[in-house]
This record gives C-alpha cells, structure tokens and sequence, in this order.
C-alpha cells in the first residue's frame, strides 16, 4: 500500500516530465500517451520498487524507458551517436552569442539530434537527474553517460549552429557567428 | 575521460573538490576554457528553461484505477474490507469460475460455434493472411448487408493475425478474428449476427474443455471473447473493456485506453 501510494504521487508529481520523456523516446505525440499510460499501468501493479520518494522519480522513468524498449523494440536508441559525433569541439571554441542559445534554437536543436543523444539531455538537463541517476535510469556506466552527455551537447552546439526555419532558411548562422578567441 | 566530458562534468557540478578546482583555475589561465564553459552553461540553462511540452494528456489511467466513489460508497468499501478480513477472505481472492457450457443451453449453438471457429484457428499449423487489419469493416457472412468493424486492440499489444474465410463464416454462421500478443497469446474475438438468439447486453463467461469465452450482445451482433490458456482475471478485463470499445463505436479516448491496458497487465504470462 505504501509502493502503492508512493508510485501514485511520483506519477502525478511527474506526469508532465514523464510525457515529456515518452515523448522524446517516442517522437510523436500519441505513441507516447500510450507508452506512459501503459508504463504507468506496470509502475502500480509493480510489487517491489524503490523504498524512499527520491528514488521514485528515477524509478519511473526508468519503467517508461523499458516499456519503451519492451513494447516498440525499436532500434532507433541503439543507434548511437558515436559515429557521428566527434569526442571534442574542433576549430571554432565554441563561444556562441548568447542570443543563439535561444529556447527556440534549441529546441529545434534537440528535434534534430539523434535518440540516444536527445535522451540524455531530456535526463539530465530538462529532468535534473545526476550522472548516477541517468546511469541507472538507461542502465549504463556513469562514464558512458558521462561520454554520451558532453557528445550530445556538441551535437547539440552543432544543430544550433545549423538552426534553420520551415522554410529552411538559415536564421542563424554558423561558423561566421562563432567568434574566435 | 575527455576535456571537453570534464567540462561538462564541470559544468553539471559531477566533480569531486580536486577536480572541480583543477577546472576552475585552468579556465582562469585559458580564455578559451571559459568560453567554453560560458558556452555550455548557457546551454544547459537554456535547455532546463525549456517549458514542458504543451498538449500533455491526463494521467487517465490514475482515474481508471482508481475511480471517484461517493463519500457512501468509500464508507462501505471499507466496512466491507473489515469484514473480510473476518473470514471472508479466501473466498474473495478466489476468482469465479466460468459457468459450463451445459448450463447456457439457450445460448449454446451460437456458443459452440465461437468455440469451434477458435479451435480451428489455433489449430492452424501456419499463418493465413488476413487481408484486413483493424479498423476495416468486413461481413460477418457472404451476403450479409451488415459490415462489422474490426476492433483495433493495439492498446493491449494484441494485433490481427487471423480473420476466418468467407466460406468458414458461412458454415458456423460468424466470423472469428484472431489476435496474437508479442508473446504468443492468442485472443479470439467471434461476431455473429443475434438473430434470435441475442446474448443480451450483459458479459457473461463460460468454460469449454478449458477454454473459457466471454459473451455479450451489442444491437444485434452477438460477440464472442475466446482464449485458452489467459489468466481468468485478463481475459474477463479484456472483454469488459472490448466490450465498451464495441459500444462506443470504436472510439478509444484515454480512459478507455487505459482500461485496455490495464486489463493487458493483469494477471501472470499467457500460455494459450
């Protein structure tokens, strides 16, 4: 009753961040809804869990995440970004104008990374969670979440330099708006 | 681990006090370093501001779960989980069994029927295309007027395998449409036409040579839930809520959904 009671209360506390999570697993809206319902469904029927509220919210999403893997076996999150992300910035510093790394831009930039590279920064930056947490939560070592976070964001970086409107027209632009120090 | 991983690490506050102050004085020597790090923690700031994504749905499978009761209504739940915890308990774990198909005579043709037409698609030895998928609608017999849709379970990760011949439904007088999970269960759904002998708007189960069927009538289609092997508690989730979908038209809102998934949840591996 008290796994019970806790799992409701993360559900509702999170139900917004969950979505958001599913969402970002998912890539359209309503493959989500049923991918957090159904994770939900297996969160309140689960007979063990975690024994405090602070592990609670990672547990939940770490039970939307194998529902995920369990109900689409997809392979899109095993394709990582290793081969297509260098390990480090390379000729510009990365000193952006602070008007580039706009919500807008960087929401466009997120929509263009690859899943495992979005799913780290939907845990880590949008949800908070800690190295640790992200581990557990994708069942990683804290080095390969480590790793795939700082790639993610210079794919990210990337994206944003590469930021384009619907009509596909650069409105921001990369390397001539990077300065060099 | 990289300069720029440690950086980031740097940024998300994961370094321990050495390696936090290694960071901290090398970016006070390297104007690059702390572009970097002004790079980045904009980012992440950025990203953290982002709002939550708008149009989220309700979390309809709370208020399945846990349907709003009048203030009566709790009051006797809970004098009803006293007393059974004087004594009325096993009885009420057990789950009823199905009633046998002897003591549903007047509905035992058509339930035979339903029976018969599962035992011959499970007894295939290979899969048969379908040629319909969920949503279609299709004659429930050759020259019958009336197309019945065919109800789309996905909810509950059951997906169209089977829909029997034209020539079957002419002889057993329905069709049956074979839903098969990702592990192998396989659900039977029978519609026929009631003619005149409707099961009535109520689902009702009954057990045959140990499969079990849950049947009710929606206007005059007469429908049929059939498994062998499903954990009882599913199966008569799953009709009830197959059961709803047929009488809403078709129309999956989150609430009922969340019904069919829960009832996909419930119990332990099927084996039929």
């Amino acid at each position: 009753v008290v796994l019970r009671h806790r799992v409701e209360q993360a559900l509702l506390d999170n139900w917004r961040r969950l979505f958001g999570y599913a969402l970002s697993l998912t890539r359209n809206q309503d493959e989500a809804n049923d991918l957090l319902q159904q994770a939900a469904v297996a969160a309140l029927a689960a007979r063990t869990g975690p024994d405090h509220d602070g592990a609670t919210r990672a547990w939940m999403f770490r039970i939307v995440r194998n529902t995920w893997i369990d109900r689409f076996r997809s392979e899109r999150l095993r394709r990582t970004e290793e081969l297509t992300t260098a390990n480090e910035p390379t000729d510009a510093v990365w000193n952006f104008d602070d008007r580039l790394i706009a919500e807008m831009t960087v929401k466009a930039g997120l929509d263009r990374l690859e899943p495992a590279q979005r799913e780290i920064i939907e845990l880590v930056d949008i949800n908070g969670f800690r190295y640790a947490e992200a581990a557990e939560i994708l069942q990683l070592p804290v080095g390969t979440v480590m790793s795939r976070l700082s790639r993610a964001r210079l794919a990210l970086l990337e994206a944003i330099g590469e930021t384009k409107d619907t009509s596909g027209n650069v409105i921001v632009l990369d390397a001539a708006r990077r300065r060099k120090v | 681990v990289t300069d720029w991983t440690k950086l980031n690490a740097y940024v998300d506050g994961e370094l321990d006090a050495d390696g936090a102050a290694e960071v901290a004085s090398a970016i006070a020597r390297d104007p690059q370093l702390a572009a970097r790090v002004a790079t980045l923690s904009k980012l992440k700031a950025t990203t953290a501001a982002m709002p939550v994504q708008a149009g989220v749905p309700p979390p309809a499978v709370l208020n399945a779960m846990r349907p709003r009761r009048s203030l009566f209504v709790r009051r006797v739940a809970i004098a009803a989980s006293v007393l059974m915890m004087f004594g009325a308990a096993g009885t009420w774990l057990a789950w009823p069994r199905p009633t046998a198909l002897t003591q549903t005579a007047q509905y035992s043709d058509n339930l035979n029927r339903a029976f018969a037409a599962h035992r011959a698609w499970i007894g295939e030895t290979k899969a048969i295309a379908t040629g319909a998928v969920a949503g279609d609608r299709i004659q429930i017999a050759p020259g019958s007027r009336e197309l019945i849709r065919v109800p789309d379970l996905t909810a509950t990760q059951l997906s169209l395998a089977h829909v029997s011949p034209l020539s079957d439904r002419t002889t057993v007088g329905g069709v049956l449409l074979g839903y098969v999970g990702p592990n192998g269960c396989r659900l039977g759904l029978w519609i026929a036409d009631a003619g005149r002998s409707g099961f009535g708007p109520e689902v009702r189960d009954v057990s045959h040579d140990g499969t079990i069927a849950h049947f009710w009538q929606t206007g005059a289609t007469n429908y049929a839930v059939v498994a062998r092997g499903m954990d009882p508690a599913r199966l008569s989730m799953m009709a009830t809520a197959i059961a709803a979908l047929v009488a809403r038209d078709h129309q999956l809102d989150d609430g009922l959904r969340a019904k069919l998934q829960i009832a996909a949840s419930q119990g332990g591996a099927c084996v039929g």
